[in-house]
């Protein structure tokens, strides 16, 4: 019996050796992409400036499989992107890199950006700017309605520091103790039912915020990273003397948090973003050429 | 009968044979040269090549939407991977009809072979982008499955991936060039007024023909049935053939001595409208003729006063005319208007309108009637004009020689004094 097995080992390897023989490997990939030979000036400034120094995928043309099916969307104009692709670099990733050094941003950047021509726009007449998944992947929307001044671009800053700051949360926890500065006050996913101004006076920085202390800390971060003291200071008056003191508080343990959790001065963070933001609206860099 | 455990492997050894000698034959029949990857790679290389293999681009007629809206002619130039489109759309006031704009494009391999215009161009995405109003767009596809390609691979059908709209391209040849020009001639020949009588055979049919909608009876005379067209450089093409008096064809021909439309046999013609139709049933305005800064005009001296005077304010009245009213039914209820484009401030082109009523009384003369101020009405800059051009109705309207009318001259029957051209150019 036992020379039987070992026959019929030896027949089946034999097979297998056979079967194998002729399953050559093919030379052509199936994983071409014939548009890769179509790259142009700017597919090489976004490798050289995106994919190689940060791994991100930037991605200009519609895809519609990487949108929203609930939304109709407009594809981005070309020269709307590279603006944006220049302006997010200049402002976003190299602010970082400035504060923190590269290697941080490159560990920590959302991996895919994707540009998208117009809103989002909802049926409830709301319009979404950006979105961001899981720290894997930022959107951001009305790129053709592109305007080089404050109050535009403070809407994409805002999403993308909002986002940014979850991911650092999602590393490094923050402090508990932020949570419980307005325990109670939660309301989940009732935020919008309730105004800015009531959120400020209890001490939230936006309605927003106060659907959970994970969003209220990100609301936080962001909104004081896209804006300078002095409209710092007006959202303090506004909140009135309860709430600039919760605000205050909060404030506190971000700052904490960015220093002790990650060496990031946060108020020279501020700093870099509204220099290199104002270097953008007032021209000093140069958004439209590929150099 | 017991099976001995010899017998069991005895048979089990034949069955590893025969799988071992059966994997090892060489005589399989593929039934294709290569794997389904390179083959989607392959039609992917196949069609990109395609559309780059024309050296004057494809004419590619647009139906947005369902498509009951008529058709928007286009051309499209691909060339690696950028598209250079034109197409009849006016982008602004500033930009010639006809002016090219480049985007990108790709072919892609989803679950079909896909052609899509992944980069903004303001020309095919005005009808798909959405807005705070309208956040579907106009439910158009600018994503298209490719489905076949005619026999000499001079059309290609393709279906739009998210509404379905059905595109084909069609190969440009050297005698297309300037073709959207030609197209844009057509459509203002054409649109400016509604088409009401066809002849096929010996029977003549009453129809509609206006801005891309051709309504006619259906062969039973029961029903009427809308067909929608595009314009060409020689005259309209229907998405679907259109039989008419039993006669089916899907483009006609414009004939420019008599103004017909005519199906490519001669057949059926579509007639031109009357001298008083072309100016009573205008979708189009016929306008003042006047340079109110050198105070010169084709129309009586107090006319060339009253458009002078508003410019001492800093509002000069760039165009005056009666006709079709642009904002109708959108902003305004009327129809028909003594229209006005104003400049204020030499910045802001601004549109204000008198409602009025055009009645024909028998073949040259007319009664213009005043209804009430209506959008962006200004009384001030306006009215002297309104008011005078009301005054005079009734008017005698001399027409031009022939079938065609683009300049006409209206005076007042009762009144002399009260007289001014209009052309329709």
């Amino acid at each position: 019996m036992k020379t039987i097995h070992i026959f019929a080992s030896l027949l089946l390897l034999a097979g297998f050796l056979a079967s194998c023989s002729k399953d050559d490997l093919s030379d052509d990939s199936v994983l071409i992409d014939r548009t890769e030979q179509y790259h142009d000036a700017f597919d090489d400034w976004i490798y050289k400036n995106y994919t190689v120094p940060y791994n991100i995928r930037l991605m200009y043309h519609m895809e519609d499989i990487e949108s929203d099916y609930q939304y109709t969307l407009a594809p981005a104009d070309y020269k709307n992107s590279v603006r944006i692709s220049k302006i997010f670099k200049y402002t976003w990733l190299e602010a970082y890199d400035e504060e923190c050094g590269v290697d941080f941003t490159r560990k920590y950047v959302p991996k895919v950006l994707h540009l998208i021509g117009s809103p989002a726009y909802a049926a409830n007449g709301t319009y979404l700017m950006g979105t961001a998944e899981g720290g894997m992947k930022i959107t951001l929307f009305a790129v053709n309605q592109l305007q080089i001044n404050h109050i535009f671009l403070d809407l994409y800053y805002h999403v993308v520091h909002h986002e940014f700051a979850h991911i650092l949360h999602q590393n490094k926890d923050y402090d508990p103790d932020y949570g419980k500065i307005c325990e109670g006050k939660y309301v989940s996913g009732d935020w919008y039912l309730m105004t800015d101004e009531y959120a400020l006076q209890n001490g939230f920085i936006s309605a927003y915020a106060m659907s959970e202390p994970d969003e209220d800390i990100a609301e936080l971060t962001a909104t004081y990273l896209t804006n300078n003291q002095d409209y710092w200071d007006k959202i303090l008056v506004n909140a009135g003397d309860t709430g600039a003191a919760i605000l205050n508080m909060k404030l506190e343990i971000v700052r904490a948090y960015m220093q002790t959790s990650w060496n990031i001065d946060i108020d020279q963070l501020r700093d870099i973003i509204q220099r290199r933001v104002d270097d953008v609206i007032t021209g000093k860099i140069d958004i439209d050429s590929l150099d | 009968m017991a099976i001995s455990k010899k017998t069991i492997n005895s048979f089990l050894l034949a069955a590893f044979c025969s799988f071992a000698t059966v994997s090892c034959s060489t005589d399989i029949d593929e039934l294709f040269d290569s794997s389904a990857a390179q083959r989607v790679q392959k039609s992917v290389e196949y069609y990109d090549q395609l559309l780059q293999d024309a050296p004057y681009g494809w004419i590619m007629n647009y139906y947005p939407g369902d498509g009951s809206m008529g058709g928007c002619a286009f051309t499209v130039k691909f060339d690696k991977g950028n598209v250079e489109m034109t197409s009849e759309i006016q982008i602004s006031d500033t930009i010639e009809v006809g002016t090219p704009y480049t985007s990108k494009y790709r072919v892609l391999k989803e679950q079909s072979i896909i052609l899509t215009f992944d980069t903004y161009n303001p020309l095919l995405h005005s009808f798909t982008e959405p807005s705070q109003s309208n956040i579907d767009g106009w439910h158009s596809d600018y994503e298209f499955i490719f489905n076949r390609v005619s026999e000499h691979s001079d059309s290609i059908f393709l279906t739009g991936k998210k509404y379905g709209m059905e595109l084909v391209l069609r190969r440009m040849t050297k005698e297309d060039q300037n073709y959207i020009q030609n197209v844009t001639r057509m459509n203002r020949l054409l649109m400016s007024v509604p088409h009401f009588y066809a002849v096929a055979g010996d029977k003549q049919y009453n129809i509609r023909l206006d801005d891309l909608r051709f309504t006619y009876p259906s062969e039973d005379g029961q029903s009427t049935i809308t067909s929608v067209f595009t314009y060409t450089p020689e005259g309209i093409e229907f998405k679907e053939p259109v039989t008419l008096g039993g006669i089916m064809f899907t483009n006609m021909v414009y004939d420019e001595p008599t103004g017909e439309l005519r199906s490519p046999d001669g057949k059926v013609r579509i007639l031109f409208p009357s001298n008083m139709q072309q100016f009573a049933n205008t979708l189009g305005q016929w306008k003042f003729i006047i340079d109110a800064a050198a105070q010169k005009g084709e129309c009586d001296k107090t006319f060339i006063s009253s458009f002078y005077r508003p410019i001492a304010f800093l509002c000069t009245i760039e165009n005056c005319f009666i006709g079709y009213n642009s904002v109708y039914p959108d902003s305004d209820e009327n129809e028909y208007v003594i229209g006005f484009q104003y400049n204020v401030f030499d910045q802001y082109l601004l549109y204000g309108c008198y409602g009025i009523k055009i009645n024909p009384i028998g073949d040259d003369s007319v009664e213009i009637i005043g209804v009430d101020k209506a959008y962006g009405y200004n009384e001030y800059y306006f009215s002297p004009i309104t008011s005078r051009i009301l005054k005079g109705s009734p008017y005698r309207i001399e027409f031009q020689e022939g079938n065609i009318q683009r300049k006409i001259k209206l005076v007042s029957i009762q009144d002399e004094n009260i007289w001014f051209y209009l052309s329709n150019q």
